[in-house]
């Protein structure tokens, strides 16, 4: 028997995705023999080496969203070179993990060409990109399944029913999460085996970082995000375990920095305090090995973060990605953040006394977003440009508000006068009342990252976010 | 080779319409018989390749039956794609609406997957390669 677990194509990144290196250390301690790789990097690289610079991005627009002005050719050479390097580990399963709906495409296609070459592996696929949603029925994992393109798929935490289902493969029914809808969540993050990158082709990455799960979950309730269908509860990594992680990989690989793939890494006040000091007190004593860190983060009320906290978080953070998402106050409240403008000022402030890097993130045109908020915001920027680049070194203003489905603005649609235009796609919706339409919102973000920029802040966006707005435009 | 696995929804009136499946090289893929309703018709085809569907006994007058009042049809003599798998892996059903053209008789050319005339319909298969045949098309 041997497992392969890879990464499915298409996830714009220039880090390790965690899933397979996780999932090969929870396999490995259970005796499987398993191989992990990530074929999302050694994709885009094979794309990046092989084809035309515009061929990148027609090809990520193809597995993006199905696009089909294409050329067929290069998108089989693409699933076959995917195809080829799972076939050469020479596997009996394979285990392909869709990190987000946009790994769909890939992996339907992955999943035809493997069944074609190799009709004996067994094919699971899970991740949370299987599903719109984990509430949802509707999903392509069920349809693969009923065209017996795969064998199996997972719903829900992997790390338990993927190396149960591969050794209890003649009774899945006995296995949480498999082909079915109903999962468990895992009942505790601690003392599992560390996530294991030892056949992940390092010299691919620009951000020679390894990924971190130190939670799962949030103890937020944001309206326009759908954590909360994937985690119900909150769990979170004692701060000795997660040091104990991080000392692992150094000796291991030799890498000093870490990024939490958490939904915020300090949810858990306590621990979180903990990790900070055993970081400060380590990066004392080993000044030439000092261990990093990047992660999500709250911003809190100055009552809950004194200026101590930003002390130690100096010692080891270098950038926090903290999710602002909206300059006005009652926006902010209306999507659930629980700081005010003044908290918001306090804590840039102290990562400005303490130089701890910050990425901005705000989402352009929120349901209760007016031409008034707009100006309210490129204003913001124009007032507080001394925070540029020290302690906001880079703002990201996304491809604008999408109502997904399973969040609160989904539930509340009716009551907020939210008209879904196009159910497939969550960027398409209208607020007739306060003149909220995609149009608009196009409008703002432009103006906004015009505004920004003109302010001197390092205005950064992802590749996904222009697709996403292109196809607003039409 | 592929295998090709075409679902049919056959309609009878004074009988079936016949269906002979022959690819350019005139090697018969099949002649059987088919029946009323749902058939499945399995093919493992040498590619590339173009096949043609041979379609034969109807009376179009005899076994197309109207209700004269309303003009609507009561029974027909038909035979509708309603699938195309490639290796196991359907073509999408938009595309299959449109893939198909009947050459009648009469010289009338039916961009339609139902076909209620005699005649020739050609599919076209131009790769060797499954999924080649199934990117290019995508809908």
């Amino acid at each position: 028997m041997k497992l392969l677990i890879t990464s499915v194509p298409w996830t714009d990144t220039e880090s390790p995705l965690l899933a397979p290196a996780l999932l090969k250390g929870m396999c490995m301690a259970r005796g499987i023999n398993t191989v992990a790789i990530d074929c999302n990097q050694e994709v885009l690289h094979f794309i990046k080496t092989t084809f035309e610079k515009q061929d990148l991005k027609i090809l990520q627009e193809f597995f993006y969203n199905g696009i089909k002005i294409f050329d067929h050719k290069k998108v089989r050479s693409v699933i076959d070179y995917i195809v080829e390097r799972i076939l050469s580990y020479d596997p009996t399963h394979v285990a392909l993990s869709l990190l987000t709906y946009t790994s769909k495409i890939a992996c339907e296609w992955i999943c035809f060409r493997l069944r074609q070459k190799a009709p004996h592996v067994k094919i699971i696929i899970g991740g949370a990109g299987i599903f719109n949603t984990l509430e949802s029925k509707q999903n392509i994992a069920e349809t693969l399944l009923q065209q017996k393109q795969i064998d199996f798929y997972i719903k829900g935490d992997g790390d338990v029913s993927l190396p149960d289902l591969v050794l209890k493969e003649s009774a899945p029914r006995e296995v949480h999460g498999v082909n079915s809808v109903e999962w468990k969540q895992v009942p505790d993050l601690n003392r599992s085996p560390f996530p294991d990158y030892s056949d992940y082709n390092m010299d691919l990455y620009e951000n020679m970082s390894i990924g971190i799960v130190g939670s799962r979950g949030c103890v937020r309730r944001c309206t326009f995000c759908d954590i909360h269908e994937h985690w119900k509860k909150y769990q979170w990594r004692t701060a000795e375990d997660i040091f104990q992680e991080l000392l692992w990989h150094y000796e291991k690989t030799k890498v000093t920095k870490f990024k939490f793939q958490d939904s915020l890494i300090n949810g858990n006040q306590i621990e979180f305090r903990k990790l900070m000091k055993l970081l400060a007190e380590h990066n004392k004593k080993n000044t030439d090995e000092q261990l990093k860190w990047s992660s999500f983060f709250i911003f809190r009320p100055q009552t809950q973060m004194p200026e101590q906290d930003w002390i130690d978080i100096s010692k080891s953070a270098y950038q926090l990605t903290v999710g602002i998402e909206s300059i006005n106050e009652q926006v902010r409240f209306h999507m659930g953040k629980k700081f005010t403008n003044e908290d918001m000022h306090y804590c840039f402030d102290m990562c400005a006394k303490y130089n701890i890097p910050c990425h901005m993130l705000l989402i352009v045109g929120y349901v209760t977003d007016t031409e008034q908020t707009h100006k309210e915001t490129m204003q913001w920027f124009q007032s507080n440009k001394h925070y540029a680049p020290n302690p906001i070194g880079s703002v990201s203003l996304g491809g604008t508000l999408g109502i997904l489905p399973g969040t609160e603005l989904y539930r509340r649609k009716d009551e907020l006068g939210i008209q879904l235009k196009d159910e497939l796609f969550d960027h398409k919706w209208s607020i007739e009342k306060t003149a909220n339409t995609p149009s608009v919102r196009l409008k703002w973000s432009a103006e906004q990252t015009l505004a920004c920029k003109n302010a001197g802040f390092n205005v950064t966006s992802m590749t996904d976010n222009h697709l996403l707005m292109e196809q607003m435009m039409k | 080779m592929i295998n090709l696995l075409l679902h049919l929804e056959v309609g009878e009136s004074n009988g079936v319409m016949n269906l002979t499946i022959v690819d350019h090289h005139d090697k018969i893929y099949w002649s059987d018989k088919l029946s009323e309703g749902k058939n499945v018709v399995e093919l493992d085809v040498d590619t590339p390749n173009k096949l043609v569907f041979n379609l034969s006994g109807k009376n179009n007058r005899r076994d197309t039956i109207l209700d004269k009042s309303t003009g609507k049809i009561l029974k027909d003599k038909f035979i509708k794609i309603t699938s195309v798998e490639i290796n196991g892996k359907p073509l999408n059903k938009n595309v299959v609406a449109k893939m198909f053209v009947l050459h009648t008789e009469s010289k009338e050319q039916i961009n339609s997957s139902f076909w209620g005339f005699n005649g020739s319909v050609d599919f076209d298969l131009p790769y060797a390669d499954a999924l080649d045949l199934h990117l290019t098309n995508l809908e």
